[in-house]
């Protein structure tokens, strides 16, 4: 089966299954065009078909007349501070991210690395649907440099922004899975700089993924059976790109990516007047409204992805803006879903307030629950219609953004066809462990008929 | 066919950059050759034009894809490319990106064999049936390979064509030349392999950049800043080469740019002086190789036009030397492909040897005399025009392998079809300019004559 998603954010798919090097090329060249022959930063993961890519890109690039910034191998977050520093016209990060190295994508950025908007994503989509790209003269191709020292860059920026005495002070010993993805190149400097003992897991820029480069809880196994044995304050887990982080506390317990954004709500508005205003995807759960309000804080619900969330942090002039996946963008260092910007803040948090587990008390007590169901594309969208139909028949609260939220008296329920795989994914949150079981296995038994259908 | 710029056949594609060549046409026509020739190390080298980063990163693209390892020379000679394909066994084939002579808004991609040679007639048809079927090798994610880098190609070569001369000999001469490589392919590698054969080198387009001062074809009326050099410097030779550094050009020591024949039969007595063998032409070579093959009492072949087919009947009649007059020096000993490199050391040892001048050398030469033209007519009539020629020569000795060849005892004449233009070449050599004109213009009527019957 063909796997490809394209969007107003980028591209991915199947390396060997739709992600054809002529649609990669195309699209470079209708961004290209998007951004009139400017400067562009190139950026990738480790996963092996990443330099293929990112070979791809700069002939596109070249081809087009945009001058490349190759900034090699980094995280998504760094690329879009470098190019920030170096005012590039746009950037493009080789990743998919969370998905696993079968996977790969483009991730599609603008003037100075700030996340597009839907309506940009959209002219670029539709520069790319009409076929007629920029092409340069032999003589006026675009140079193909390398950026050096991206991460020293980088990590100046980023330290100058939190209060790294306080870290260094607390003498924490640290656990880290990279997933052998881009942060095994920021991660030693970082915690070297940071005062921070590093007792790192897959750190090695080698894109062999031990396990899906996802943070979830399942995937941080290896982080929880250590915390205890090396006697480590805090563990973390990051995406192949570093956009997702999830940690894991003292005791060994992997708090899930759902966590990350209650967690990094608490740290950010904790030394804040009231009144600031958080954003979190309509797929992200109660702790964050409960946390909020302990801050005086309000709540706005956007869309699903970084795109949605982007558009109302700039629009509400946000604090913080995230969702349930782990990504997370904090105002008070750049508009990026920057995993390893959350890790230092969460690293001040348990400097100053003693130990991770004690933090992840502190978090309101839910029962959430997620799953994802296989599905071809347009059996994906059929199946969440009917859910919808369902649930409007029972006079609930249906919620349209992306996909649809179902609030009901004591709990919601959230189902979406995939940006970026073939999968409807459902989450719901009860009030009890036995309700949220129930509720997600009928949920996932009526997904999967209306698939099958 | 005006503003169409782009040619895909067997010997590869080539097209204008910013026009036709795109990194989408690249990376699909690199993901053929890639289903071809791989899974394997396939070498990736490149002239210097300012196209071939984007090139090369484009056929990098294609060749991952189908789960081949690019290996990358960067810029290096094409006939250092050809000979490290043929030196390492781990290789299963090779792209040249190089428009060779053609003009600097060109670009095209040169495909080898794990042997280092061009593809034959028969392995780039295969190909390009693979390109327009459309169906490639695909590697999932997880298992594409890592490129590779090799930085050995020109040392490689170049201890290979110093292994052949007398280096000390030629060191101690301390030789003084000059050099034109067009800010080409040969711009790095040359000067070194004149550094090490101790030359007192003066130096034109010897900076990388793909900057051409001239046109990158090293045809003698592109010659002239080697020639003012060659004569203000007082050097013993000049030489010039192409944009991929496979051809070679020669200025004798009093600034006269050589002929493409002149220069072969020159190149090809000084082979034959050190090993007598077969020697390989092209059907339209001067017969001034014959001349040279005759004293020497080696046999002679002639082949179609084209360096696959010269290189074909080398491999076969296990020649010494071959070559064409367009400036490709063959020297089988090192490898069967084009190379100016050899060319310039066995010039250089006999220089070293001070029995004459290299303008001396030349007028030794019987003298002969040669027209070439080309005649615009259309494909069809071309093929008419053919037939009345094998006619009007049916009862003289003809060689209709390449178009039609008449040989008469002191003269011939050729006449045949382009590949790429409605175009007919001929082409006519004589002892004498009388006799020359004489048989072009016997050439003349016919074609007169069949297009005022076509109306």
């Amino acid at each position: 089966m063909l796997q490809l998603k394209v969007g107003t954010t980028g591209v991915r798919g199947k390396v060997d299954q739709g992600l054809d090097l002529g649609l990669v090329v195309d699209l470079v060249g209708a961004f290209a065009t998007w951004i009139d022959g400017g400067p562009v930063l190139v950026a990738r993961d480790t996963r092996p078909s990443s330099t293929m890519l990112e070979h791809a890109l700069l002939s596109a690039l070249s081809a087009a007349g945009c001058e490349v910034l190759n900034a090699g191998i980094c995280p998504t977050a760094v690329a879009q501070a470098e190019a920030s520093r170096l005012s590039a016209a746009g950037a493009i990060s080789v990743t998919a991210s969370h998905n696993d190295a079968s996977w790969n994508g483009l991730k599609l950025f603008g003037a100075g690395g700030r996340v597009l908007n839907s309506a940009e994503g959209g002219e670029i989509l539709d520069l790319w649907h009409q076929g007629e790209y920029r092409r340069a003269r032999f003589d006026k191709l675009g140079a193909i440099h390398d950026v050096e020292d991206v991460v020293d860059h980088y990590l100046d920026f980023l330290l100058q922004l939190v209060r790294r005495e306080d870290i260094a002070r607390a003498g924490l010993r640290v656990v880290v899975d990279a997933c052998n993805g881009a942060g095994a190149m920021v991660l030693p400097e970082l915690c070297r700089r940071l005062g921070v003992e590093l007792i790192p897991i897959s750190c090695e820029p080698t894109g062999q993924f031990p396990h899906a480069p996802d943070p979830t809880a399942s995937n941080l196994g290896q982080v929880a059976a250590i915390m205890q044995p090396v006697k480590a304050a805090v563990g973390f887990g990051l995406s192949s790109d570093c956009e997702r982080v999830s940690m894991v506390t003292d005791r060994g317990v992997p708090l899930g990516t759902p966590a990350t954004l209650p967690l990094a709500v608490q740290s950010e508005l904790s030394s804040r007047d009231a009144g600031q205003t958080v954003v979190a995807s309509i797929a992200s759960d109660s702790r964050v409204d409960q946390v909020a309000a302990r801050h005086g804080a309000s709540v706005v619900r956007s869309g699903v992805g970084i795109q949605a969330v982007m558009e109302l942090v700039s629009l509400e002039h946000a604090a913080l803006g995230g969702e349930g996946s782990g990504g997370v963008a904090l105002s008070s260092i750049h508009l990026a879903f920057d995993g390893l910007a959350v890790m230092v803040r969460l690293l001040e948090q348990v400097a100053l307030h003693g130990s991770s587990d004690e933090l992840a008390q502190s978090l309101p007590q839910i029962h959430l629950r997620a799953v994802e169901v296989p599905s071809a594309v347009g059996a994906g969208y059929a199946a969440v219609a009917r859910l919808r139909e369902q649930a409007m028949r029972a006079e609930c609260t249906v919620t349209d953004l992306d996909g649809i939220r179902v609030d009901l008296e004591h709990g919601w329920y959230y189902a979406r066809v995939s940006h970026t795989e073939p999968v409807v994914r459902i989450i719901c949150e009860e009030q009890s462990a036995e309700r949220a079981d129930e509720r997600i296995q009928q949920l996932r038994r009526e997904v999967h008929a209306a698939v099958q259908e | 066919m005006p503003g169409l710029r782009l040619k895909i056949s067997v010997s590869g594609v080539r097209g204008v950059v910013g026009e036709t060549l795109s990194p989408a046409l690249l990376t699909r026509f690199a993901e053929a050759f890639g289903t071809y020739v791989g899974p394997g190390r396939v070498l990736v080298g490149r002239d210097t034009r300012q196209s071939g980063p984007m090139v090369s990163h484009a056929v990098m693209a294609g060749l991952l894809s189908t789960g081949c390892v690019p290996v990358d020379l960067g810029v290096v000679p094409i006939p250092a490319l050809m000979l490290r394909c043929n030196g390492r066994s781990d290789v299963c084939g090779g792209v040249a990106v190089t428009a060779s002579h053609n003009p600097a808004e060109w670009n095209a991609l040169k495909l080898l064999s794990g042997q280092g040679l061009f593809l034959n007639q028969l392995q780039a048809r295969a190909l390009l049936d693979i390109y327009h079927q459309g169906t490639f090798r695909r590697v999932p994610g997880a298992e594409v390979l890592v490129p590779e880098y090799d930085d050995g190609a020109v040392e490689h070569h170049l201890d290979a064509v110093l292994s052949q001369v007398d280096l000390s000999a030629i060191r101690r001469a301390r030789l003084r030349v000059a050099v034109d490589c067009v800010n080409g392919a040969g711009a790095e590698a040359t000067p070194q392999l004149l550094s090490r054969l101790s030359c007192q080198v003066s130096r034109l387009g010897c900076q990388p950049s793909g900057h051409f001062h001239r046109p990158p074809e090293p045809l003698p009326e592109h010659l002239t800043s080697l020639r003012e050099m060659v004569l203000a410097d007082e050097a013993q030779v000049g030489f010039a080469q192409d944009a991929d550094a496979d051809r070679l050009a020669l200025v004798d020591n009093t600034g006269r740019a050589l002929d493409g024949d002149v220069m072969l039969a020159l190149l090809v007595d000084l082979v034959l002086r050190r090993q007598k063998g077969p020697v390989v032409v092209n059907l339209s070579t001067s017969s001034l190789v014959d001349w040279v093959a005759q004293r020497h009492g080696v046999e002679l072949i002639r082949t179609p036009v084209g360096e696959a087919n010269v290189v074909e009947a080398i491999l076969a009649h296990d020649a010494v030397v071959g070559g064409e007059s367009s400036g490709g020096l063959i020297f089988p000993a090192i490898h069967t492909c084009r190379d100016s490199f050899i060319g310039i050391a066995l010039v250089l040892e006999y220089l070293a040897r001070r029995e004459l001048t290299l303008a001396e050398l030349v007028d030794g030469q019987p003298r002969r005399e040669m027209i070439k033209e080309k005649l615009p007519i259309s494909s069809s009539l071309a093929r008419v025009l053919l037939v009345r020629l094998r006619d009007l020569f049916a009862h003289e000795k003809v060689d209709l392998r390449d178009g039609i060849k008449v040989q008469f005892d002191d003269s011939w004449v050729q006449v045949r079809a382009s590949n790429t233009e409605p175009v007919v070449r001929v082409l006519v050599e004589a002892g004498d300019l009388a006799r020359a004109r004489a048989l072009r213009d016997q050439v003349h009527e016919v074609v007169q004559q069949v297009q005022r019957e076509a109306g």
